[in-house]
């Protein structure tokens, strides 16, 4: 008992760098997903037959790029993008490097939530806009989005818990992080503890962050 | 101010649907004015393209063929900046009504004037105006979720009257409501026309609310304006049979 006390109690510093390794790939990826797969999912919605910006080529085009980023297991999807990394992170090694296949697995994931979201969106009151002379963009921004807010919420917690699964598979080659620190100690050094303290911190973590998304996401919504 | 010449709906069926693919004629070809000031009934059963011909007047249905004038100018979806302005003269009223549930119903009503570039001190002035106009003055800070079906509609017309349209478009407004509020929204209506002086298009399979509110209607079936009635003009005396079973649907067939 208190030889398993000695082992956590020494492993926290190595936990609180590894928890902030965690949370710096978050970090990025999520930006990632926001930047770049939030107007995806806009535009990914609104080139579909029946809305505003219905073409089906653009349509065709973005649902097949969404789909195939999102097809790849994120163990190959982050071999597949070494050379990638190494050109955009300078290294393939450590936590910024991590974020870099972490935000590519982000981006169509987000953009096909934000989609879906937007679909929950009446049609009447999209057209109501058209009927008051709205253009696309004020449609978007002053009506779909806030109208489709609480669902976006909801799904962005959904897609930071995903991240966090899928940080704890980027350390294991080298990313760093809460998954590396259960994956070095835990399994190669069978220190079961460092296992459960690893697993302990995760758990808390996922349900800090639903927590933290259901309550925005019933704060902004007024239905 | 409005004038509707030939113009027609229809849908391209899939080969593989129920009807065997071909063209689904939603409104044949119909041609109709309605004046300046007039208080306009579209009428007829479910299905017969009425809601569609309305909103074939503000192009959220394209013309199959056919033009649609407002005012001598003809709106065309290949000019979106003129339709855009010519929609803002076009107030449009919905069956649900469609309120913006993450909006206040001032900020409902705000919105039309938002997305017509209107400065926030106007705005404001105007949605205050307008919703003691429509009795909601206390309600300005609610959401639509709380309100009743009534309320809502008046946050409806409220929302569509706020940039001082020359039209109002109603399509079904009163189908929601139980009888006794949709006779109070009747007389919102009837002051819409008489105090503002905006012309009415009201889309209804109620006879006693387009009797109330109109001085004419065009009675539609299959798609087509099949007879016109009018309401100002002593007896009502129907020409077709379809027009003799909407008045006896709602009670009325000998007043």
């Amino acid at each position: 008992m208190s030889d398993s006390w000695t082992i956590v109690v020494d492993i926290l510093p190595e936990l609180a760098v590894a928890a902030g390794q965690t949370g710096l790939m978050l970090a990025i990826s999520l930006s990632a997903a926001l930047l770049f797969g939030g107007p995806l999912g806009v535009l990914l919605f609104l080139s579909d037959a029946g809305q505003p910006l219905a073409r089906r080529w653009l349509f065709v085009l973005l649902n097949t790029v969404v789909n195939t980023g999102r097809s790849f297991p994120f163990v190959i999807l982050m071999v597949a993008l070494v050379p990638f990394t190494r050109l955009v992170a300078g290294t393939t090694i450590g936590p910024v490097a991590a974020a870099v296949p972490l935000s590519v697995a982000a981006i169509p994931y987000f953009a096909r939530l934000v989609e879906q979201s937007l679909r929950e969106v009446p049609r009447g009151v999209v057209e109501a806009a058209q009927a008051m002379g709205a253009t696309v963009s004020q449609i978007v921004f002053k009506v779909l989005l806030v109208e489709a807010r609480a669902g976006l919420v909801l799904g962005f917690t959904v897609l930071a818990i995903s991240l966090l699964s899928y940080s704890a598979v980027a350390g294991v080659v080298g990313g760093g992080g809460i998954g590396d620190l259960a994956i070095r100690y835990g399994y190669y050094r069978f220190q079961t503890e460092i296992m459960l303290v690893t697993v302990a911190l995760l758990i808390a973590l996922v349900q800090v962050i639903q927590f933290t998304g259901n309550r925005l996401a019933r704060l902004l919504d007024h239905r | 101010m409005i004038r509707l010449e030939q113009v027609a709906k229809h849908y391209v069926l899939p080969p593989g649907s129920a009807a065997g693919g071909g063209l689904f004629h939603a409104v044949k070809p119909t041609s109709l004015t309605i004046a300046a000031g007039e208080r306009f009934g579209l009428i007829g059963f479910s299905g017969a393209g009425k809601s569609t011909l309305l909103r074939l007047i503000n192009l959220l249905e394209r013309p199959s063929s056919g033009s649609v004038w407002l005012d001598n100018q003809a709106l065309s979806a290949d000019d979106p900046a003129a339709l855009r302005a010519a929609r803002r003269q076009l107030g449009m009223v919905f069956q649900h009504f469609n309120l913006l549930n993450n909006r206040t119903v001032a900020g409902n009503v705000a919105l039309p004037l938002e997305l017509a570039g209107v400065d926030q001190a106007t705005v404001e002035a105007r949605v205050t105006e307008v919703l003691a106009w429509v009795g909601l003055a206390d309600k300005a800070q609610q959401y639509p979720a709380r309100l009743s079906g009534g309320q809502k509609l008046r946050v409806a017309i409220a929302r569509a009257l706020a940039p001082r349209p020359k039209v109002l478009l109603c399509d079904e407004p009163t189908s929601a409501l139980d009888p006794l509020t949709a006779g109070e929204v009747v007389d919102v209506l009837r002051r819409v026309n008489a105090e503002l002086g905006v012309t009415l298009v009201l889309v209804s399979h109620s006879i006693p609310l387009v009797r109330a509110l109109c001085t004419r209607a065009a009675v539609m079936d299959g798609g087509e304006v099949i007879e016109e009635l009018r309401f100002d003009a002593g007896e009502v005396e129907p020409r077709t049979e379809i027009a003799r079973r909407l008045l006896a649907a709602s009670g009325v067939a000998h007043v």
